[in-house]
């Protein structure tokens, strides 16, 4: 019947016109094309060697370090790069983020994005390699009068990305771009914004490249300062001028940097595209474009490595011996690895402010009937409102201290280690403190030995064993969601009944802030290469110890201790602090170290050259691939 | 003219009912299927391993054809180092106990409001078709996915999802049943008589609609197994340690080029199932209800 | 007709309220949606601050009424991870998405159709048992699974198409595979099974006799008449093809909205899933109504019912 025929055609038809316009219709976050910069090249200078300055009293000198000039210039006046020549970068990573371009924007990790992919850049940075303080956007930097002031120097002629409609940067970005972090800001989400409120007044513009930062509080940490994740990841400078003309919502997607990349599409969960600045004032990328792929599934990955569809790429341990069995480049740089550690939440023992010494409620995730959890106030004489009747020898407090002891040695270190980690990891036994390090004392290894756990537990009132609920996140960074469940495998080997709790590290999280989170939980922290010779270093342990979930009495004195032994100069005495740290800790046994593992990246030698000698990665908490702009094509 | 005797004769020359209906009896899917049941009461027994017990020294240890296999796993261990057979044995009993319990509650929920919307008809009747057709236009998935990361993974939760997911199924085909039946001569008798709604429903109706609902739930089974499997592999079913297929399979997904036999042998035990759920449910329908054919 | 129209849109409006009023009402369950912006630093009086910019002093339904009207007006909200607002997230992936779902929907129609009229026209051939066994599997191969195998086979093994991510027409075809297999099998058997009541019946028979050409008969009249089952259970199939689009994106890393919205309950990124369980549900609607219309002008008696 013809009607019917007609009318089966409208509708084949109208499905493909659907199509079609689906297919046509794709809105692209595009930036305007760069035109030629006009910013000739600063001038090469000789690499000064940089002093690491002696830290003071609050951990700076009076003679601050002398401030290392950036990196040798690019080659003078770069001629155009014939087409043909124009090589693509392609590297497929789990994640390819989301464009940020405002800084009270910067939830972790996204804030990261911008700078591991080239586009960003801070005012100082930490140099891999050289361990030193380099300066990025400032060019140098001092302290005034009587650690009033931090005042940074900007650097001239960095232009910013956008072919020189946004101008250069001048001390008016650093500082709308440190104010915008701040927790002032109502709306910041910035990881550090409370760190930038709490050490600095708002930021002033002295002069046209003068930014200055009014100290609030001295901190303790100066030292920490260094590579503290305020500069050297977390907060790229952005432009004033976009802002004001973008307005603030705008402005988060308008793509607008300093570094040597500059994006020129970026759409999330699908990929980022970005081309090279000529002439860039710090290092000319040798390819010119990069192209990062999202690709979370990893055997789909590993194909595209294999047929070359990506030169780079993340690979977990899972399939790294493979892809290395068949000759691909394996990067193993982006450590200093992460400590794989599991933390015994739930331990709220502080009543009094560590640094204040104001009042600590009780926390609202304190639970002392949790089998893991001890109650120091819980004796004749204790008051959980007086943090000086706190009491490490209660029952309870004992009791549940031979539970975390009886977790602690069920778990088999070396296994994980050598089958999880395919042996790239290194065992971890101390927090703070590498097994291989000078400083290592061998009283700090755990014991493996699943029957005396078991005989612990049933000392403690539980010979049942009991239930016990545990989490780790799927999806973040450097943890290991297999490690993760063999640990739970080794406890559930013990009699306890493991209830795996499998949330986004996101959902967790205002937990963790919030004081509430309060069960054994699978995380990274800590660095695996601390060199206890080299000042810088010391400093980065000096928080361990404060963690989600824990607030201990007595670990913050070890910090300050351990400050004034840096100051003092005396190595041995820093030795002894570590020591008597490292033993309280394994006395309180509050966190389990169990392996230093390192991100992992696979390269295509047949391209690039992307082995751990060739493409040194900055350290990244995140876990995010980055530096590809030093990264050379293969002969 | 036929005699009683030639009558008789002529009746006995039918197969009898039992031939009948055991004539074209799928035998392969009530085997699987008696395996898989049998599976899950008896898994203790059968499966070589224990199902939850770790053992890193074996991670990815391979099935006994593979070369450089010890033969202590049969069809290979996964990444912890836990038996797959096993695991796939205990397997049988989350998928069997899933599947009870979402198809049971559906059938209460869904069999009770389409009899309701049968029998009583005009607003009743509308509103809840209404609502049937709406749960259908709901990307379930997603809800699942919410539900679960609100209220947290576990059985229960996973339960009430499932169990939500299948109600209108029922509801849908209940209440045309309904309605045909509604209008058969004894009920209205019934009616006649004085007999309570609720007697004619529970007397009259039910044991009418059960065939359908019969053959429902068979054919309703896989695609509640199927769910589970999918929000399993999606991380939101079953929590680990527990087997399920469809978390064997996203465990094994990262290792497919190295350790293929983790997400493979889940996935056939997964479709084996589902298959031969799907032709009981066809033979089923055959058998008690054709009317139903045109259904999918 | 008119009127049919009218009734199904009401019906589309009742769903789409339905299915994000679900969403909304679960997500505030979980707790305060403030908890999802801590960060490092929060005190009181940004919690309040928060507290009056997302109007959580009204009540529970007001709030909800207000985020509809927002909705419908192309507002969804400001997306959580990304910090732009969630209609721009989900608008970038609408076209992946129905990119996708639009290549598979039309070869699971190409291939289950014919290959159901033939399976019932040439009973007990090969291809017969061929449709029927394609029809089998495609119901019970689990469709992760099934991706995965595929990867794995002629990406992994054989190095002959692209593993995933959205690209040319190569990248189309495991994805699409994956897609249209088990709504193809659908289509399969009931097409079959209808062939085979339409070969049966009275107006073929007649046809037959008065001569038509065997083909001719076949593909004219009875395939015509057939396609009706299909259509009538076209709504069970999308529903169950739009799930399946979710786990197939997810495989595939397609950048679609289902998988985007698998990201989103990941992240707990309210805005964003609610926006796309709105936006999956319209799509859905959408087709369904089209559907429908197709099948009032189809078969008259339905629009009477």
């Amino acid at each position: 019947m013809n009607k019917k025929l007609v009318l089966t055609m409208l509708g084949m038809f109208s499905m493909v016109a659907m199509f079609a316009i689906a297919c046509s219709s794709s809105d692209e976050e595009t930036a305007a094309p760069a035109a030629a910069p006009a910013a000739a090249a600063a001038p090469a200078e000789a690499a000064a060697t940089a002093v690491p300055g002696k830290r003071g009293k609050q951990g700076v000198n009076q003679t601050p370090p002398t401030p290392k000039p950036a990196a040798a210039a690019p080659a003078p006046a770069a001629k155009e790069v014939p087409e043909a020549e124009k090589l693509t970068l392609t590297v497929g990573m789990k994640s390819v983020g989301v464009p940020l371009f405002r800084g009270q924007e910067g939830a972790y990790p996204r804030n990261r994005t911008h700078w591991t992919l080239g586009v960003g850049e801070t005012l100082t940075y930490w140099e891999p390699g050289t361990e030193t303080v380099t300066g990025m956007i400032a060019e140098t930097w001092e302290f005034t009068g009587d650690m009033e002031e931090f005042v940074f120097h900007i650097r001239k002629n960095v232009p910013f990305h956008g072919g020189g409609k946004w101008g250069n940067v001048s001390a008016e970005d650093a500082v709308y771009t440190y104010n915008d972090v701040g927790a002032d800001n109502p709306n910041t989400k910035h990881d550090n914004g409370t760190e930038v409120s709490q050490t600095y007044e708002k930021w002033v513009v002295r002069d046209e490249y003068t930014a200055v930062a009014p100290i609030k509080t001295i901190r303790q940490t100066w030292g920490e300062w260094d590579i503290n994740r305020e500069n050297s990841s977390a907060n790229a400078i952005f432009s004033k001028k976009v802002f004001d003309e973008m307005g603030p919502e705008k402005s988060i997607t308008t793509m607008v940097g300093t570094g040597p990349y500059e994006a020129e599409k970026w759409k999330s969960g699908e990929e980022f595209i970005a081309h090279s600045v000529p002439n860039h004032w710090r290092i000319q990328p040798n390819f010119h474009t990069l192209h990062a792929i999202e690709v979370p599934e990893e055997t789909t990955l590993l194909a595209m490595v294999r047929n070359g569809q990506v030169d780079i790429a993340e690979m977990s341990v899972k399939n790294i011996g493979l892809l290395a069995g068949e000759g691909f480049d394996v990067n193993d740089s982006l450590g200093m690895a992460w400590t794989q550690v599991i933390f015994y939440a739930g331990n709220y023992w502080e009543r009094k402010h560590n640094e204040t010494g104001e009042v600590v409620p009780v926390q609202p995730g304190f639970n002392p009937e949790q089998p893991w959890v001890g109650d120091p106030y819980d004796y004749a004489g204790g008051d959980p409102a007086d943090q000086s009747t706190y009491n490490f020898e209660t029952e309870s407090m004992q009791n549940a201290l031979k539970v975390r002891q009886a977790l602690n040695m069920a778990i088999d270190r070396d296994s994980l280690n050598e089958v999880i980690f395919a042996g790239l990891g290194k065992r971890a036994d101390m927090m703070g403190v590498p097994n291989d390090n000078p400083v290592f004392k061998d009283r700090w290894i755990n014991e493996y030995n699943p029957e005396k756990a078991k005989e612990l537990l049933a000392a403690a009132g539980y010979p049942d064993g009991f239930t016990m609920p545990y989490f780790f996140p799927p999806d973040f960074g450097l943890v290991s969601p297999e490690a993760a469940e063999a640990v739970a495998n080794m406890w559930e080997n013990i009699g306890i009944d493991v209830e795996i709790e499998r949330t986004a590290y996101t959902t967790r999280r205002p937990t963790m802030i919030k004081r509430e989170i309060n069960l054994p939980w699978y995380w990274m922290s800590g660095i695996d290469e601390v060199d206890y010779d080299a000042e810088q270093t010391w400093l980065a342990t000096a928080h361990v110890g404060w963690q989600p979930g824990m607030q201990v009495p007595g670990l913050w004195q070890f910090r300050e201790a351990l400050h004034d032994a840096v100051d003092s100069g005396d190595r041995a005495e820093v030795e002894k602090i570590v020591d008597e740290r490292s033993d309280f800790l394994q006395e309180i046994m509050i966190m389990s170290p169990l392996a230093d593992m390192p991100k992992l990246a696979v390269a295509n030698p047949d391209t690039v050259k992307g082995d751990s000698k060739n493409w040194i990665m900055y350290t990244e908490h995140s876990g995010q691939l980055n530096n590809f702009e030093t990264i050379s094509p293969a002969d | 003219m036929s005699t009683n005797y030639e009558l008789i004769a002529d009746l006995e020359r039918e197969p009898s009912f039992l031939a009948k209906t055991f004539r074209d009896l799928p035998v392969v899917p009530i085997v699987i299927l008696s395996v898989i049941i049998f599976a899950a009461i008896f898994a203790p027994l059968l499966s070589p391993h224990d199902p939850e017990y770790a053992s890193l020294a074996d991670r990815n240890a391979e099935p006994f054809w593979v070369s450089g296999s010890t033969g202590e796993f049969p069809l290979g261990a996964d990444a912890l180092g836990r038996d797959v057979l096993s695991r796939i044995i205990y397997g049988t009993r989350i998928s069997l106990l899933v599947s009870f319990v979402a198809i049971v509650t559906g059938v209460a929920i869904g069999g009770v409001l389409g009899m309701v919307a049968g029998y009583v008809g005009s607003h009743t009747d509308e509103f809840i078709m209404r609502l049937c057709d709406i749960s259908l236009a709901i990307p379930y998935i997603l809800i699942a996915l919410v539900a679960v990361i609100i209220f947290g993974q576990s059985v229960p939760v996973l339960l009430a999802i499932l169990a939500f997911s299948t109600w209108s199924a029922f509801a849908r085909q209940v209440r045309a049943e309904t309605l045909v039946l509604k209008q058969l001569d004894y009920v209205s008798l019934a009616k006649v008589a004085g007999c309570s709604h609720f007697r004619i429903l529970a007397k009259h109706i039910l044991p009418g609609v059960v065939n359908t609902i019969v053959v429902i739930a068979t054919l309703r089974v896989g695609a509640v197994i199927m769910f589970e499997a999918i929000l399993s592999y999606l991380g939101a079913g079953i929590p680990p340690p527990t087997p399920s297929w469809g978390s064997m399979v996203s465990d094994g997904r990262d290792y497919l080029p190295t350790a293929w036999w983790i997400a493979f042998f889940p996935g056939v035990a997964i479709f084996l199932t589902v298959t031969a759920l799907n032709f009981m449910g066809d033979w089923l329908r055959d058998k008690l209800d054709p009317r139903l054919r045109q259904s999918v | 007709m008119l009127l049919f129209i009218a009734r199904r849109g009401l019906y589309t409006i009742f769903s789409l309220i339905a299915a994000t009023a679900i969403v909304f009402f679960l997500s505030r369950a979980q707790g305060d949606p403030r908890n999802v912006l801590i960060t490092g630093y929060f005190s009181q009086e940004i919690w309040d601050a928060w507290g009056v910019e997302m109007g959580l002093n009204k009540p529970l339904i007001v709030q909800y009424l207000i985020w509809l009207k927002n909705a419908l007006l192309g507002d969804f909200g400001t997306s959580i991870n990304a910090a732009r607002p969630a209609w721009d997230l989900i608008q970038d992936r609408i076209p992946a998405t129905l990119q996708l779902a639009g290549v598979s929907w039309a070869l699971s129609f190409l291939v289950g159709i014919p290959l159901g009229v033939v399976s019932a026209v040439n009973r007990a051939s090969f291809w017969d048992y061929f449709a029927r066994i394609f029809a089998l599997v495609g119901q019970a191969l689990p469709p992760f699974w099934l991706g995965l195998m595929l990867i794995l086979l002629f990406s992994v093994q054989l190095d002959l198409l692209p593993a995933g991510t959205r690209g040319g027409p190569a990248n189309y075809v495991l994805p699409c595979i994956t897609l249209a297999w088990t709504a193809a099998s659908g289509n399969v058997r009931l097409m079959r099974s209808s062939m085979l009541e339409v070969l049966d019946s009275e107006f073929v028979k007649l046809a037959k006799v008065k001569g038509a050409a065997h083909n001719r008969v076949v593909w004219k009249h009875a395939a015509r008449n057939a396609m009706i089952a299909p259509l009538t259970y076209s709504g069970l199939i999308l529903a169950a093809f739009m799930a399946g689009t979710v786990v197939t994106e997810t495989v595939f890393a397609w950048p679609g909205i289902g998988r985007l919205a698998v990201d989103s309950v990941m992240q707990t990124d309210f805005p964003v899933m609610t926006g796309v369980v709105l936006v999956l549900t319209a799509i859905y609607l959408l087709v369904a109504l089209a559907i429908d219309i197709l099948y009032a002008f189809v078969d008259p008696r339905i629009r009477i019912s």
